[in-house]
């Protein structure tokens, strides 16, 4: 690089993450060196990239740390029961399939709680993205046992060490049916950003799970340092391997995170199956709702 | 109690005094200084300035919202140019902000900016002229 | 406004009170349900399903009744009027789900068709044993409204009627059936559909940046808008401010809870709906509701040819329950008969608000079958007499 002087127009925008965000509720609620802060400015970049009418996305939470995130983001926001996050949006999209519907919540409320209606969404294919934060913990209650706390692992309520296998969530979503499953860690920003961006581009049930540290409780009880001994943690022990076998991206206390895209398919989406089974078997008697119409219209172009 | 002003680029800052932050952060670089911004919850987007100034290298700078930072060190760790550190002044709740170090050295690639968990940096490019 | 005409079958219809809530739900507006099979409400969600394709509906059965109560919430706020049907173990499932409802000013329809309980009990057979934990069943403080149909006609009716106090006050609203009138079949006339009135959501049409989703009007309910319109507005279950958003101070808690709860009280006497045969006068008035309203009229026909002054109350609004007219008539007769398929539920709230001033028999009933006249003839015969 040469050694001359350039000039430069210095003017400092504003942050481009703010109109996203309700910054009336500024600051929020999370802990120092808690990563879902950064998933959501991955999550506002990615929105910000896409395109999307941001009238027309809704962001539906359930119940925890995680949950919260409903409350900070300046879109039509729900933050709803423990666990039902997703039979909320499943209603809402029915009722507006023209809406975006992202359910952003934690790993207990969305598979513990949650779990019956995270398989059977995955099941029907709703048309939904789902970005779950594994911090293999419940945060918000003070640090219990969840389905994806690993063997060993110490929570309040498995003072010795947790025994129970936990959750492979790539290798769940997938059987369930999911069309597009990722996971990352909240390390990785830009991987992240990219996976949002083209979940909210897919149709049908998209997952993304983000594997986030959570320094107060789970890091700090299993003596593995604070937030960004975590997060350096996961830049130097994840490996990408996308198109990896979900049943081998299990993760154990303190070991390899496989990270990247696993799967990325087809499949008929729950409405537009129900609008093409009902046009075949009622033909002129199928009378669609005026939104699901519209929706289809908007789809095919017209 | 906290302004929201920018300092203008080249022109001496006022000494920092005590323990917290008042105005903003003077880092004693070569070139231009940090646009370090004290931001209450409640207030209005920065307004846009415009100055004219050399540089050389690279063409990024970062904002930072000192007031916002939990000083996690996401920022310092991460950033790909090694040119953001943990100031030794204190914010209000007790956290260090971080500082840019070497004017020259940022790239304005944002990394600081999607990683902050806290929305407190973020980084942008210069236009060239 | 009157009901949408693709959706009403006007006409003379033979049919069970499941059936006809169906088509109560339909002509109501109704475009979105969701349910979990459950005796004996099951034909409810059935016929829906059958007639949701035809008139622009979307019904989906739902994995458990825990989903179905709040996908029909989530469908609400998508722009939908939106209806959910169970019975006893499925209502107690969906109790937390009510309370967010309740607390998020939701305005839905709960159909609850009773059956003997408590747990397992009696799947096909009749009880009213829910009435209590339809008002309280859900934690912490706020009000419902309940109704009770005794007929199928008045199942499609009072189907009609929940949906529009629904929209009226933004709140969770019970059809309180049970198996007994689920799956009476008698003749339903369903009118023309310039003669069912219809109440729209009560949409806020004002400047957008001005828009605060909890801030109530004159009759403490807030106006509703939907997701999609750009009002980036924030729903939750955590106790909030007029702006919606979380708010743990004790004066938000204390004015929220409060209007919740007034939000009923204050606008009781236009809730409030019942029917009364001879009360003025009366030296005792049979307090029913439901299925429970058939059995007594032979038994209260029969203490009148003895010459007893019997009068009959019939509550087809439950809750709100008509305090200030049970404690006036109390002031002037000698006693109530409260016959209900129950241990004493609404009876509790008839000697509660009587407050002593009369007395108060309970005709009570395990549930599995309706009374006898001749059980509530007796009791009325006693009051009598104590």
């Amino acid at each position: 690089m040469s050694e001359e002087l350039f000039e430069v127009e210095e003017s400092v925008p504003p942050n481009p993450v703010e109109e996203f965000l309700r910054m009336d509720r500024m600051p929020h609620i999370w802990c120092p060196g808690c990563g879902i802060g950064t998933t959501v400015n991955c999550f506002v970049r990615a929105l910000d990239a896409s395109g999307l009418d941001l009238d027309k996305v809704a962001v539906v939470s359930g119940i925890g740390c995680t949950g919260r995130v409903a409350g900070y983001i300046r879109l039509d926001s729900f933050h709803t029961t423990h666990g039902r996050a997703i039979p909320f949006a499943t209603g809402l999209k029915l009722a507006n399939p023209e809406l975006k519907v992202i359910v952003y919540s934690g790993d207990g409320d969305l598979t513990a709680i949650g779990g019956n209606h995270f398989i059977h969404a995955a099941r029907r294919n709703i048309d939904m993205t789902v970005i779950l934060l594994n911090n293999g913990i419940y945060g918000m209650t003070g640090g219990q046992v969840a389905p994806t706390t690993p063997i060993s692992a110490v929570a309040s309520t498995a003072p010795y060490g947790n025994f129970e296998d936990n959750f492979n969530l790539p290798y769940m979503a997938e059987s369930c049916g999911a069309v597009y499953v990722a996971r990352w860690t909240s390390f990785h920003v830009r991987h992240i950003t990219k996976s949002i961006k083209e979940a909210l581009a897919k149709k049908g049930f998209s997952f993304i799970e983000i594997v986030n540290p959570c320094p107060t409780l789970y890091s700090r009880r299993n003596k593995i340092g604070d937030g960004l001994d975590q997060m350096i943690f996961y830049r130097d022990n994840s490996e990408v391997r996308n198109g990896a076998d979900t049943k081998t991206v299990g993760m154990d206390f303190q070991g390899k995170i496989v990270v990247g895209k696993f799967v990325d398919r087809e499949r008929p989406t729950y409405d537009r199956a129900m609008m093409q089974y009902y046009q075949k078997k009622l033909g002129e008697d199928f009378v669609p709702s005026e939104e699901m119409r519209n929706a289809v219209h908007a789809e095919n172009g017209n | 109690m906290f302004g929201s002003e920018i300092t203008p680029m080249n022109q001496p800052w006022p000494e920092n005094s005590g323990t917290i932050l008042d105005e903003v952060l003077q880092i004693p670089t070569t070139a231009l200084q940090t646009t370090v911004r004290m931001q209450h919850a409640q207030k209005e987007p920065l307004s846009m300035t415009t100055t004219v100034t050399k540089q050389k290298k690279l063409n990024g700078s970062v904002v930072i919202i000192a007031e916002r930072c939990k000083g996690c060190g996401f920022c310092v760790e991460f950033c790909p140019q090694e040119c953001l550190e943990l100031s030794s002044q204190y914010n209000a709740k007790g956290y260090h902000p971080p500082v840019l170090t070497d004017r020259d050295l940022c790239s304005g690639c944002d990394i600081c900016g999607m990683m902050c968990p806290d929305f407190a940096i973020y980084g942008f490019m210069n236009k060239k002229r | 406004m009157h009901a949408d005409p693709i959706g009403v079958l006007t006409g003379r219809h033979f049919i069970d009170g499941d059936h006809a809530c169906s088509e109560g739900a339909i002509a109501a507006g109704c475009r979105f349900a969701a349910g979990y099979p459950i005796t004996p409400s099951t034909e409810v969600v059935e016929r829906i399903a059958e007639r949701f394709p035809k008139v622009g509906g979307i019904f989906i059965q739902m994995e458990d009744e825990l989903a179905s109560s709040i996908a029909i919430q989530g469908a609400v706020w998508g722009g939908k009027k939106a209806m959910t049907v169970t019975s006893g173990p499925g209502f107690s499932l969906m109790m937390e789900h009510i309370g967010f409802a309740a607390m998020t000013e939701t305005p839905c329809v709960f159909v609850d068709v009773q059956r003997a309980g408590p747990s397992t009990g009696l799947p096909t057979m009749p009880a009213q044993g829910d009435m209590m934990q339809a008002r309280w069943g859900s934690h912490g403080d706020y009000g419902i409204i309940a109704l009770s149909p005794n007929s199928p006609q008045e199942c499609f009716d009072l189907t009609i009627k929940a949906f529009n106090l629904a929209e009226q006050f933004r709140v969770p609203v019970m059809m309180m059936m049970d198996e007994c009138v689920g799956h009476m079949i008698e003749r339903v006339v369903i009118p023309a559909p310039e003669d069912i009135e219809i109440v729209p959501r009560r949409y806020y049409e004002g400047p957008k940046e001005e828009y605060r989703p909890y801030e109530p009007e004159r009759d403490l309910v807030p106006l509703m808008v939907k997701a999609g319109e750009g009002y980036r507005m924030h729903v939750t279950g955590l106790t909030h401010d007029e702006q919606g958003y979380p708010n743990m101070s004790v004066s938000v808690q204390g004015k929220l809870v409060r209007r919740l709860v007034d939000k009923l009280k204050a606008n009781a006497e236009r809730i409030i709906e019942y029917k009364e045969d001879m009360v003025e006068g009366a030296d005792v008035v049979v307090v029913t509701y439901g299925i429970s309203s058939r059995t007594a009229v032979p038994a209260i026909e029969q203490a009148r040819k003895e010459g007893l002054r019997v009068g009959h109350l019939r509550l087809i609004t439950v809750w709100p329950f008509p305090e200030r007219m049970i404690a006036e008539i109390a002031g002037r007769i000698k006693a109530f008969v409260v016959p209900e398929l129950n241990f004493g539920q609404i009876a509790l709230e008839v000697e509660r608000c009587t407050a002593g001033k009369a007395g108060v028999y309970l005709v009570p009933h395990a549930g599995g079958t309706v009374h006898q006249p001749k059980e509530i003839y007796t009791a009325i015969r006693k009051s009598v007499k104590g």
